[in-house]
């Protein structure tokens, strides 16, 4: 979890603020109150997350509950590793009783 | 309009009748339309429908299509009794231009206050906010944005430059007074914009361009400054970004835009954000070297500057 969280904020860092974390803002910091995120951005930060943790991103998925700060998105993440594995597994066991 | 304006020298002409002024006082702007769309939106938060709209307003915008209705929601700042803020039509361009001050440096963000829109508040008429949201966009639009920037930058200089002269019917002062006791719904008609100005005039310009959608005026940005090998297209653009000039300048955090450049360079400064980032800190390095660093040398010739001063009296 707290990998995940760090390779988010250093995207964000990275990103949005273009390194100048002067504001210095926290984990759970509102992405949109801090006015860090555009449209643009959204889609960006889906992009890097879905591909850095090989996870699908449902379109019913983009919402601020998931993706608003650097501790939601954590939790997300974690969330859907937990979900593709578990799926994996079940195939796995329907292939063998196959 | 620099290179239209060359072109219509070329062709032939010194004088154009152009249209500068219609969209301000005739209800032309896609910002209009942005507002009156918020404005219904607002009236009934929980629909699920009239955020589709904002889609259907910016086609081109490809971040936009892909929003769930909880972010077009925060983008666009649509929340109850939000039309009652004075700025309700500019507020969601203002507020994601305002993120450009990440590439500030240090000394001028600590001058940066909360209250960002109180100068502007200064200058506008006692009445201002009784006046219908549609209104104040026309006013905003109209006495801040027309006479500096889009009749002067975007106009008469670089028309002129080709010595070329621009004549503006909708300025007259006679059209501008009728245009603002005209009511806005009949300038923008549920969101047909300059609808009574069409109904006018309509059989005097062909069809193709009575329906045509609006497309606003909108120059490559990143792209005009670097090639899509990344490559700056011009030696005054990588010196002028390049971090000893930004620090020397002292506006600008050299470590952001550094990156921001590394970003356009890469091909993934997509957004409007990164865009008029990268235009607005090189302008803003333009105007500091010409009319602060060396004013002396830009402002005259080399020939005049050797000349003694007693020929002013």
């Amino acid at each position: 979890m707290q990998q995940i969280e760090q390779e988010v904020r250093q995207f964000v860092i990275e990103n949005f603020v273009f390194g100048n974390d002067s504001n210095h803002f926290s984990n759970d910091d509102s992405f949109l109150e801090k006015g860090l995120v555009d449209s643009m951005g959204i889609l960006t930060l889906v992009e890097f997350v879905s591909e850095k943790f090989a996870i699908s991103v449902p379109d019913e998925d983009l919402i601020p509950e998931h993706w608003d700060s650097v501790a939601r998105i954590g939790a997300y993440v974690q969330s859907r590793i937990g979900k593709a594995q578990t799926s994996n597994q079940l195939t796995t066991a329907a292939s063998v009783t196959l | 309009m620099f290179l239209l304006s060359r072109l219509v020298r070329d062709s032939g002409f010194k004088v154009v009748l152009t249209g500068e002024g219609s969209d301000e006082f005739l209800g032309g702007y896609d910002i209009y339309k942005e507002a009156k769309v918020r404005a219904f939106w607002a009236a009934q938060i929980g629909s699920s429908r009239r955020p589709q709209l904002l889609r259907k307003l910016y086609p081109y915008m490809q971040g936009l299509q892909k929003q769930s209705p909880a972010y077009l929601q925060s983008f666009f700042h649509v929340e109850e009794n939000a039309s009652s803020n004075p700025f309700f039509s500019h507020v969601p361009r203002w507020d994601l231009t305002s993120r450009t001050h990440v590439f500030f440096s240090p000394e001028l963000q600590s001058t940066w206050t909360e209250n960002q829109y109180s100068d502007i508040r200064q200058l506008l008429p006692d009445n201002f906010q009784s006046w219908d949201y549609f209104s104040r966009a026309q006013y905003l639009e109209s006495a801040f944005l027309l006479p500096n920037y889009l009749l002067s930058s975007q106009g008469d200089r670089v028309a002129m430059a080709n010595s070329v002269e621009g004549r503006y019917p909708f300025l007259d002062y006679r059209i501008a007074e009728l245009s603002f006791r005209i009511p806005p719904k009949l300038k923008m008609k549920v969101l047909s914009e300059k609808y009574l100005l069409k109904r006018a005039f309509g059989d005097l310009v062909p069809d193709a361009v009575k329906r045509r959608p609006k497309q606003p005026y909108r120059a490559p940005d990143a792209a005009s400054f670097f090639d899509s090998n990344g490559k700056a297209r011009h030696d005054y653009v990588s010196d002028l970004l390049a971090p000893e000039r930004l620090r020397a300048n002292g506006i600008f955090e050299p470590g952001a835009v550094t990156k921001l450049v590394e970003k356009v360079r890469n091909g993934r400064a997509t957004g409007f954000f990164e865009n008029a980032s990268l235009v607005g800190i090189l302008s803003t390095q333009i105007l500091y070297e010409k009319f602060i660093t060396n004013l002396k040398e830009n402002l005259f010739h080399a020939a005049d500057r050797a000349r003694s001063a007693t020929v002013c009296h």
